[in-house]
């Protein structure tokens, strides 16, 4: 499943996907891959994308039921 | 310059997959090439020691290493059951192997009927062995995070 609220968090901040990756530590298409749903990432890299976004894990990973 | 970014968790996830189908790929290969010498020189531990001390390190760094973290298999977890099964397709196939590859000379049928035992009580004790010692870890594992479940 699409991750919409984690590019639409990037682009808010006006980060490219290379500037995130960079900052949280992970390849440029690791964070092309999560906003795709492609990859899960771990707990860790999820709290380092939220710190590096200003968000919370509920903003941009917390998926509700009628989603 | 750029800068250059060693293997995030993505590309660790990616390199695994890689590397458990690569090793699963050249075991079984292993396996057929030693079936395939064997069939065609016989038990020659000369042409075939190589492969054999490969195949035996090989197996023994995933024992030690399932013992030590206390995991099994993808799908299953240890019990007689599997073990028995385990055992006699080792067997059958160990004994057919031994059959297609030993001289005529041998002294008789008992002969086939010894390795077949040899085979089953070796393959069926390595892993009940292993099963109990997977099991010892696992218990361990749950008392040493218990604390942290209250």
């Amino acid at each position: 499943m699409k991750n919409k609220r984690m590019k639409l968090a990037r682009v808010a901040k006006d980060m490219s996907q290379m500037q995130l990756a960079e900052q949280v530590g992970v390849t440029r298409q690791t964070i092309g891959m999560i906003e795709t749903g492609k990859f899960n990432p771990s707990l860790n890299l999820c709290i380092a994308i939220c710190k590096a976004l200003g968000k919370t894990l509920n903003d941009l990973f917390w998926e509700e039921d009628s989603e | 310059m750029k800068k250059k970014i060693p293997a995030d968790e993505r590309q660790v996830r990616d390199l695994l997959w890689i590397e458990h189908y690569g090793y699963w790929g050249m075991f079984w290969c292993l396996i057929l090439t030693i079936v395939v010498q064997a069939i065609r020189s016989g038990p020659n531990l000369e042409i075939l020691g190589g492969e054999i001390i490969t195949l035996a390190i090989g197996s023994l760094v995933m024992c030690v290493g399932c013992v030590k973290k206390g995991v099994w298999t993808f799908c299953d977890q240890p019990r007689m059951k599997t073990n028995l099964l385990a055992g006699l397709v080792a067997t059958v196939l160990g004994t057919l192997l031994i059959v297609l590859t030993w001289p005529l000379e041998v002294p008789g049928v008992w002969f086939y009927v010894v390795a077949a035992v040899i085979i089953f009580s070796v393959t069926f004790g390595i892993l009940t062995l292993m099963g109990n010692a997977v099991k010892r870890k696992e218990n361990k594992m749950v008392d040493e995070t218990e604390d942290d479940n209250e």
